[in-house]
């Protein structure tokens, strides 16, 4: 339910972009065409990729085999980590090109809607480490707090595609 | 199968990588075959939200209810999105 609840907060905010987006075409286009693209789609891949290992250690955690899960979450915290730090590289090119989240409407959208759902995968990133610390210390997480943690990390994954889309390359298409 | 994934999951996972770089290829102007148009990149990221619910979250085997969410979720927030912007 609250990852449900999450998801439509974030629909809300996607279809009110798209309002916004249809008011300012040309504003919202030039305004995107200062975004990093290249390192937007890395992060994508790096969220699919984390996606594919949390699967991956979903299923060796069901078939009880703690050293299997331990390397996935190895490699999908891995990704995590690697999202974060080309966030930081993004957001430190962007305020240095001037752009803040006062510029305009879509750099407001672009600073909140990336913001918040960077904190989405801090929250990801701590559940995910929670189950990799309790695997590697042998003591087994309960399958409820498994497969959460893995539901929530796909929701981070999920939100992100369409945030791409829809910040990235929606505006230049 | 690799990491024990089941290979339908492996096959979702590389139409979503491939998706991924051919809307990035063609949304950034590398001589696609056709100006996509906003709505088709915007429904495109709807589409690969679905296949990450319904494939790595696993609705796809949960309670019906579920399913009926993600395919809600998907349908509304999308069709709000792409009638917006063809509007």
């Amino acid at each position: 339910m609250f990852v449900l609840g999450d998801m439509s907060i974030f629909g809300a905010f996607f279809a009110v972009f798209c309002w916004e987006m249809r008011e300012d075409e040309a504003g919202f286009a030039a305004a995107a065409a200062d975004l990093h693209q290249p390192i937007g789609v890395v992060n994508t891949l790096l969220l699919l990729l984390g996606s594919y290992a949390v699967v991956a250690a979903l299923q060796a955690h069901r078939r009880d085999r703690p050293g299997p899960t331990a390397g996935w979450l190895r490699v999908a915290t891995g990704t995590g980590f690697a999202f974060i730090a080309a966030k930081a590289v993004e957001y430190s090119l962007e305020i240095s090109g001037g752009h803040t989240p006062g510029t305009n409407t879509f750099f407001t959208f672009y600073f909140v809607m990336t913001g918040v759902h960077l904190l989405h995968v801090v929250v990801g990133l701590v559940l995910l480490g929670t189950w990799s610390r309790r695997t590697r210390a042998g003591r087994r997480p309960s399958r409820v707090f498994v497969e959460a943690a893995a539901v929530y990390w796909h929701m981070v994954d999920l939100l992100w595609v369409v945030i791409f889309n829809l910040l990235y390359l929606g505006p230049l298409s | 199968m690799i990491g024990g994934v089941p290979a339908r999951v492996l096959a979702v996972w590389l139409v979503l990588v491939a998706v991924t770089a051919m809307t990035f290829w063609i949304g950034t102007g590398h001589h696609g075959p056709a100006d996509l148009g906003p709505a088709v990149v915007v429904a495109a990221g709807f589409v690969k939200a679905f296949l990450v619910g319904r494939h790595f979250m696993e609705v796809r085997e949960a309670p019906r209810a579920l399913r009926i969410a993600l395919a809600a979720w998907t349908s509304t927030f999308g069709a709000l999105c792409v009638a917006f912007l063809l509007s």
